[in-house]
């Protein structure tokens, strides 16, 4: 069920209808936590086991670190957390890279073990949700937040369908005390939250998902294209890879908003950043925090030098781009980000550098395309093979993409620019009711007519 | 409250303004402008028919029935009557498509040489979404279509809930092209959609496919084949054998047949108007022999002056009764389609010496 979907409108109809016609909290949780299950469910019911044991584990760790004045059982019990959750992580997304890592390095060294690969089914959103359930686990142990009593509280937690499957990473500390008060509809803002969702729907149909057709060609086969269609393919990946996430999480913020929820920011433009300090200040907000605070923190953050510095930026990058996927791909996008942040630092401590806002923006455009195209390459010979005929100029293809995507890349360059730059979304929310609701009458209706036929997958559900 | 209440419906109002008017300025541009989708083999002898029907004078309309059952060489055959046939079936055609045809054949109706139009009772829309929603389902989709489509559904005889779950898909069909779902999407990148159109049509002669090919390369016919293989022994002593034998006369109720009826003499009306000949053909299906025994009876009822083509009866064509001649167990295969063809000739040529001149 996605977000694009009549079934979704339909679902999340009557979910809508019946929380706000209740009054008691504890059926609109008890109707939540089964809608949440059900919308997971429609993707793969088996795995819902997966999130029940993480709710059910968290749950009682978290009360019993809240219990216990132990340091030494403390950790303990987050050791539990940890070994459950990261090990259910583990063995569905990374058994099998590991596998074949160790079977290539035994191979190294004329040694030879058994194929130990197996068909495991990755389950959907599971990235996400660990990270959420482990926020919470670590949130207790560093005596940020209380164990909740409520087993309903910590199970809407996990399970809040707006953002189950591709976030945000929603942190404990923000989303349980919404929990603990009773809602009015009069709280909602309907105008901002109807506002996001029909953009994050035109990001993810009218665009990501008619985007996809081309970028798809140009990555199966890139050996058919001459260098101005790879580079127009590149290009096009980092508009559909924004608008696909970004547009997905526009949708879940506004699902939550619409039942009183509040949920995070997740993106502010990442395109407009002016330096890759500034990307990742703006790209996927929820997970560049929770990374800050829970990996490049507990590894030492800054505080023992600069080489450690930058040892813990590299290391927490490298484990970001393994948290998108078990694939070296990955592994060197991230790699390459953490080494980006790094000159970063490095020149804005040494030379103190301030350069030209534009020359900033392209500069760190150019640098996240580049890095994009790993990210989306099926392996690494593919990204670099398509990186080195764009850097080059030179490839033995000659097919070129429809002359169309150069103009629709650019209208929608400039509208994204105008868009932030021009506040237009709060000159829209800001019209009166009336004339409000007539702009997105005729925003809805141009939806329609450019959404692709058919529906893609969100891009991060696979992570 | 009520405050609150009118102040919703008004902002709600303001919404399907909005909607409406933006919708309606696409709607009519890429009504003129968009090119059309290509929409398969119903396009390709809907063409053909346009520019080569006053070269055939026996052509055969109707679903995947008439499509796979009549073989327009063999029916040619007949020297007799000097037949040039053309096999216009089009496996799912429901009555607005038929319609269309009956219109396109008006184009090139010559009254001083009338053609014999061989018509078979239209499908209704299927219950699926994706049929609903799909490029051929949309093309046909209008206002003005929107009463045949209904009026298809309602004069089934079928129970009242079955006629309103099809008329849910048809409400569906109707409601996705208001709302313009990918219209303009369609028309900027429409070498996107070209390349996803898939041709639906095998290798033909004068309209009629080969099924051996298409057991050859089309994996859903193949699969069909082989599931018919798995049970046609069965088929054949359970209801092949059972249907041949003296007293099985099954009918059901005349009246239920009424409106169908309607429908099919209002067709045949409109193809006699226009200068042709119609004949309504029913085709041998040995699991609704009840139904097409009955059909025939309330047209013989209540629409006596429309000739019809009575090929299910086993009676009539006992060669048929046998499961060697199917492909499954709707659709004769090749050889069926040959005996099938060489029977109805002599009957057709008889039909039109009676209403017409054959040469």
């Amino acid at each position: 069920m996605l977000f694009v979907e009549p079934l979704f409108f339909i679902f999340f109809a009557v979910v809508f209808a019946l929380y706000w016609i209740s009054q008691s909290l504890t059926f609109r949780k008890l109707l939540l936590i089964g809608a949440s299950y059900l919308f997971y469910a429609a993707w793969d019911w088996r795995f819902l086991s997966l999130i029940l044991i993480s709710t059910a584990v968290d749950y009682f760790v978290a009360i019993r670190m809240q219990n216990s004045s132990s340091l030494g059982r403390r950790k303990a019990w987050l050791f539990l957390s940890l070994i459950v959750n990261l090990g259910m992580l583990g063995f569905f997304k990374y058994f099998n890279f590991f596998a074949e890592g160790a079977e290539d390095l035994l191979a190294l060294f004329g040694a030879s073990i058994n194929q130990t690969t197996l068909s495991i089914v990755l389950p959907v959103g599971i990235s996400f949700y660990t990270f959420q359930t482990l926020s919470y686990s670590i949130d207790v142990y560093r005596g940020k937040l209380k164990g909740e009593k409520s087993p309903l509280d910590v199970a809407l937690f996990v399970a809040f369908f707006p953002q189950l499957v591709a976030g945000p990473i929603v942190r404990a500390i923000d989303f349980l005390p919404q929990l603990h008060v009773r809602k009015t509809f009069a709280d909602v803002a309907v105008k901002a939250c109807l506002l996001l969702f029909a953009i994050g729907f035109f990001k993810k149909a009218c665009v990501s998902d008619n985007l996809a057709y081309y970028v798809d060609l140009i990555f199966a086969s890139p050996e058919n294209y001459a260098p101005i269609a790879l580079a127009t393919g590149a290009f096009l990946y980092a508009i559909q890879i924004y608008c696909d996430f970004s547009g997905y999480t526009d949708m879940a913020i506004a699902s939550a908003g619409l039942l009183g929820f509040n949920l995070p920011k997740n993106f502010n433009a990442p395109y407009l950043a002016t330096s890759i300090i500034d990307f990742w200040r703006r790209w996927h907000i929820s997970l560049s925090t929770w990374l800050r605070d829970y990996l490049y923190i507990s590894l030492g953050g800054n505080r023992h030098g600069e080489v450690k510095r930058y040892r813990n930026l590299m290391i927490t990058m490298l484990l970001g781009g393994l948290w998108h996927g078990a694939a070296w791909t990955f592994v060197f996008w991230g790699f390459l980000h953490g080494l980006a942040l790094s000159l970063n630092h490095l020149l804005h401590k040494i030379w103190k550098i301030n350069i030209m806002p534009v020359v900033g923006v392209v500069t760190t455009f150019l640098f996240t395309t580049y890095a994009w195209v790993f990210f989306r390459a099926p392996d690494f010979e593919t990204g670099w093979s398509i990186n080195n005929s764009i850097l080059s100029w030179s490839s033995e293809g000659t097919s070129l993409l429809p002359f169309v995507l150069i103009p629709v890349a650019s209208v929608l360059s400039i509208t994204h620019i105008v868009w932030h730059k021009q506040n237009v979304f709060e000159k829209i929310e800001s019209l009166s009711g009336k004339k409000f609701y007539l702009v997105l009458g005729g925003i809805t209706a141009i939806s329609l007519a450019l959404q692709t036929s058919g529906y893609k997958p969100f891009i991060y559900f696979q992570f | 409250m009520s405050i609150r209440l009118s102040s919703s419906l008004s902002c709600f109002f303001a919404f399907v303004i909005g909607f409406i008017t933006i919708a309606g300025v696409i709607h009519v541009v890429t009504d003129m402008y968009a090119p059309k989708a290509h929409i398969g083999l119903i396009e390709d002898k809907r063409q053909i028919l346009e520019t080569e029907a006053q070269d055939y004078n026996l052509i055969f309309l109707g679903t995947s029935q008439t499509f796979r059952n009549i073989n327009p060489e063999i029916v040619s055959k007949n020297t007799q009557c000097n037949f040039k046939a053309y096999n216009a079936g089009v496996p799912g055609l429901t009555l607005e498509e038929l319609d269309d045809y009956v219109q396109t054949l008006k184009k090139t109706a010559d009254i001083k040489k009338p053609r014999l139009i061989v018509f078979a009772d239209p499908l209704p829309p299927k219950p699926k979404f994706d049929a609903a929603l799909n490029d051929r389902t949309q093309a046909y989709t209008s206002i003005n279509n929107l009463k045949t489509r209904f009026k298809n559904v309602w004069s089934l005889p079928e129970p009242i809930w079955k006629r309103i779950a099809l008329g849910g898909f048809v409400g569906t069909s109707q409601l996705y092209n208001a709302l313009n779902i990918g219209r303009l999407s369609q028309w900027l990148l429409q070498d996107k959609y070209d390349s996803e159109i898939i041709s639906d049509a095998p290798p033909m002669k004068a309209g009629f496919p080969s099924l051996t090919y298409d057991i050859d390369n089309d994996p859903a016919i193949a699969k069909r084949h082989e599931m018919f293989q798995k049970i046609s022994d069965t088929w054949q002593k359970d209801i092949l054998e059972t249907q041949t034998k003296e007293g099985f006369d099954a009918i059901e109720n005349i009246k239920k047949y009424r409106r169908r009826v309607g429908i099919l003499s209002d067709l045949a009306s409109r193809i006699s108007q226009a200068g042709d000949i119609p004949i309504l053909i029913i085709f041998p299906e040995p699991d609704t022999l009840k139904q097409d025994r009955t059909l025939e009876s309330a047209v013989s009822r209540y629409a006596p002056e429309l000739p019809i083509l009575m090929t299910a009866e086993p009676k009539l064509f006992p060669q048929l009764w046998n499961k060697d001649v199917w492909f499954d167990k709707t659709h004769l295969n090749e050889k069926g389609a040959k005996i099938l063809s060489r029977e109805i000739s002599a009957p057709l040529c008889s039909f039109l010496g009676k209403n017409g001149d054959a040469s």
